[in-house]
């Protein structure tokens, strides 16, 4: 309940921090809607319709009232409802990241425990080497070469665009992997590390020594006792991740033309639409609170200590 | 008088050309796509195929009387509307959705013959009151108004005319009515008075060779062919998709893939690299300049000596070299290049010279202190951050105290230059046919689109002489003294060349070069 009080209180202040930062960009959202021919009077009517006449806390107060219903106002320039548009770039991004962080999981566990157990031997090494070297580059220039490699050279997979997963299920998943892809390689590399690093500490402790005393198979020792622990740390750190992951939609979004919530808000940052802006941002950052709100559930089932641990109450 | 024996001109229109300058632009854009030498009849042209045409913007909105100066809106305009007249690159106004324009024997009127037998795609009739409601919507524009004050007022003045009533003699007219400023371009009057979303669905509202099929804002924009066009050539694709891909490299990664068959660049090196790749590339002649706009109006590009400075610092060569663009020699120190008709070459040759930018600085810091000024410029190419980075160089070697500021969003410099929050900013000015859109916009001291704030009578005088007289001579006179004022006041400084290729999948054919897509003439076999 005290984290479901707290939560509560984070997004509180996550939706004014939308609120306000959107509200203190340069530019007169009116302006933008009307046109810089726009005339004094029109654009009074706008900043009445919008509320951008009366003070920063009415404005707040009203529109968290609104969103608190469900609605995010009207996109005047798109001539959409907020939430519409969300809606219809939202799946695109949600799939996104879902398949990213599925696939960097996928990746980067079986790696990381991998390495750990055969820690300074040739495949931790290499491993290593090839985590390190998926972290230093850049997003964008993973991108490129991905899609010159398998669109331009082997045409293998589409370069841009989304099907949508009405249209089928694998013209919808082909769409998505070089995308996917993007996003999966460096946080996979960052899990190897993540997982190598905390395992081999977890490696060294004694209910493990006793495991194998006791002759326990590898595979049990390393998948029910070494990483269960260690996934703590795995958890907490894939729950972060999804902000990073939502951040890279924007770029991976632009240069795979994916119609998502990253692209929308670079074109409506741009186009100063700031119900659009508004809304996307207090939507992203409420995934974010939630998903590691949820991290933070996880933990307690993972390790029933921590629901008895009176700091965590 | 026929518009054909005219010259002609287009006002006001603004087109986005994300160039080596990254930026928006403003003032005249050239002639639109349109086919000059249509096909007769239809025998010999095969029809079928879709293609999907990669765009960097989605077009602001679909109403022409609105903002649809962007490359892909122009391009959809091309699909699904029609205009009175279309003028081709260096060419006259053809009466398309026009049968013709007479002008009267006192010059203060134009008589507008409107085409029979063309319908809207909602089936409502082209006639002298669809044209009337149209330039009156255009008249009361917001964007466009301003470009419609030299005509008093407009009525039909029979069921297929309509009158135009001047306040003075006008040359501009039958150019005003094309596409290029998409004041010319009509929508069903049907559509417009009872569709509430029009701008952004304006499905049956146009006479052209294409039907919007949908618009999914910021992803893509299909159009299909309109079975029933009036006009000819008759459209060969059956689908045309505008798909909006931000990215340049990923543009043309998309078009090598196959997964698009024509993209769009602003960029020589793209083409360079398309070429490359066995690409289709077609140049038009170039539609404007990368500029670098002063304000005129707040120091220190207030005082005209560090304005000259600011163009004498620039080392042409350097930038030429570095940009790779043989079009960059045809630059002409004014707003014609070497090229026009309407260029006239400086008494004294306008080159790079170091030391007399110095001279100018120095004496200006001494007097009024330091030649301070941020320089603002849009990053959305390498070549964009790139050239920012060459002339604030060539600046500081002048003497200026220079800071650079990129921004990603073309828009953002847009905002600063329209409400003048800028003291030097990248842009682009378009280049039309005409020297009257190319100059009037931009440099009239009370035109929406000077945006550097520049005033003098004298300017204003030979602008005014250049549109108002039917004299060829009166013009050239009026326009070799713009020149002179120009290269004599520095209002903004002319960079580089910019100009928007269509590059293509080979087998695509149709590709005219116009500036824009032409989705009237593109086919897989023409």
């Amino acid at each position: 309940m005290r984290r479901a009080g707290s939560l509560v209180v984070v997004l509180f202040l996550v939706s004014m921090g939308s609120f306000l930062l959107t509200s203190l960009l340069p530019g007169d959202p009116a302006v933008a809607i009307l046109g810089p021919a726009a005339t004094p009077q029109s654009l009074a009517v706008v900043r009445h319709s919008l509320a951008l006449d009366r003070p920063i806390p009415t404005q707040y107060a009203t529109w968290i009232g609104r969103a608190a219903t469900g609605n995010l106002g009207r996109s005047y320039q798109l001539e959409e409802q907020v939430t519409t548009v969300l809606a219809r770039t939202l799946v695109v991004t949600v799939e996104l990241v879902i398949l990213a962080e599925l696939l960097a999981l996928l990746i980067g566990v079986p790696v990381g425990v991998w390495a750990a157990q055969r820690a300074n031997q040739r495949f931790d090494k290499i491993a290593s080497a090839v985590s390190f070297g998926a972290l230093a580059l850049p997003q964008f220039a993973l991108a490129i070469a991905l899609v010159l490699v398998f669109g331009v050279r082997l045409h293998w997979f589409p370069t841009i665009g989304f099907v949508h997963i009405s249209d089928g299920l694998g013209a919808n998943l082909r769409s998505m992997v070089l995308p996917t892809l993007t996003l999966a390689i460096p946080l996979a590399a960052f899990y190897t590390r993540v997982v190598r690093t905390d395992m081999v500490v977890t490696l060294r402790q004694p209910h493990i020594e006793l495991a194998r005393a006791m002759g326990y198979p590898t595979r049990r020792i390393l998948v029910r006792h070494a990483l269960r622990q260690s996934s703590l740390t795995l958890i907490t750190v894939a729950g972060l991740q999804i902000g990073a992951l939502l951040g890279g939609s924007l770029i991976v979004e632009s240069i795979f033309a994916l119609p998502g919530m990253g692209r929308l808000m670079i074109q409506r940052i741009g186009a100063r639409d700031y119900t659009v802006v508004q809304g996307g941002v207090l939507v992203i950052a409420t995934t974010y609170v939630l998903a590691n709100f949820g991290a933070d559930l996880l933990h307690s089932v993972l390790d029933p200590r921590l629901r008895h641990d009176p700091v965590s109450r | 008088m026929q518009a054909s024996s005219r010259v002609f001109l287009s006002v006001g229109a603004m087109a986005v050309l994300t160039g080596v300058f990254g930026l928006p632009a403003r003032a005249a854009k050239s002639a639109p796509a349109s086919s000059t030498a249509a096909p007769s009849g239809s025998s010999a042209v095969k029809v079928g195929g879709k293609i999907v045409v990669g765009v960097d913007l989605d077009p602001a909105e679909l109403d022409p009387a609105g903002n649809m100066l962007s490359f892909t809106a122009v391009s959809v305009s091309n699909a699904i509307y029609d205009p009175l007249f279309v003028v081709p690159f260096g060419g006259k106004p053809i009466p398309t959705l026009a049968e013709s324009i007479t002008e009267a024997p006192d010059r203060l009127s134009w008589t507008l013959k409107v085409r029979a037998g063309v319908t809207f795609q909602d089936g409502t009739k082209l006639d002298a009151a669809a044209v009337v409601v149209n330039l009156q919507r255009q008249k009361a524009s917001q964007l466009n108004g301003n470009a419609m004050t030299p005509i008093k007022d407009i009525a039909a003045s029979g069921p297929m005319t309509v009158k135009l009533t001047l306040e003075k003699p006008d040359v501009a007219i039958p150019y005003l009515l094309s596409r290029g400023g998409q004041i010319g371009v009509m929508v069903s009057p049907a559509i417009v008075t009872n569709k509430a979303d029009f701008k952004r669905n304006p499905a049956g509202a146009g006479t052209g060779p294409y039907l919007l099929k949908e618009w999914v804002p910021g992803d893509h924009l299909t159009v299909v062919r309109n079975p029933k066009y009036w006009g000819t050539p008759k459209p060969r694709l059956d689908e045309i998709t505008f798909k909006v891909i931000p990215d340049e490299t990923a543009r043309l990664a998309a078009l090598r893939a196959g997964d698009i068959q024509s993209m769009t660049s602003a960029l020589p090196e793209t083409a360079i690299d398309a070429k490359a790749a066995g690409l289709a590339v077609v140049v038009p002649p170039f539609a404007g300049y990368g500029t670098v706009l002063l304000n005129n109006a707040v120091a220190p590009f207030n005082d005209v000596r560090l304005r000259q400075a600011a163009a004498l610092a620039v080392d042409g060569d350097v930038l030429a070299a570095f940009l790779k663009d043989p079009n960059y020699a045809k630059r002409g120190f004014g707003l014609w290049p070497t090229d026009s008709p309407w260029y006239v070459a400086p008494e004294k040759p306008f080159t790079f010279d170091l030391a007399a930018a110095k001279a100018l600085v120095a004496a200006y810091v001494k007097e009024k202190g330091p030649a301070k000024f941020t320089y603002l410029s849009g990053n959305s190419s390498q070549t964009a951050t790139d050239t920012a980075k060459l002339l604030v160089k060539f600046w500081k070697a002048a003497g200026f105290d220079v800071d650079l500021q990129s921004v990603p969003d073309g828009n953002q410099i847009v905002l600063a230059v329209v409400f003048g929050g800028y003291t030097a900013a990248g842009f682009v000015t378009g280049l039309a046919a005409d020297p009257d859109p190319t100059s009037f916009p931009v440099l009239y001291s009370t035109s929406t689109f000077n945006f550097e704030k520049y005033k003098n009578p004298e300017m204003d005088a030979a602008l005014d002489e250049g549109r108002s007289s039917s004299d060829l001579a009166v013009r050239r006179a009026a326009y070799a003294k713009v020149q002179q004022i120009f290269r004599r006041d520095v209002p903004f400084l002319v960079g580089s060349p910019a100009t928007i290729r269509v590059i293509s999948n080979p087998k695509l054919c149709g590709i005219e070069p116009s500036g824009f897509f032409p989705a009237k003439t593109a086919g897989y076999s023409c």
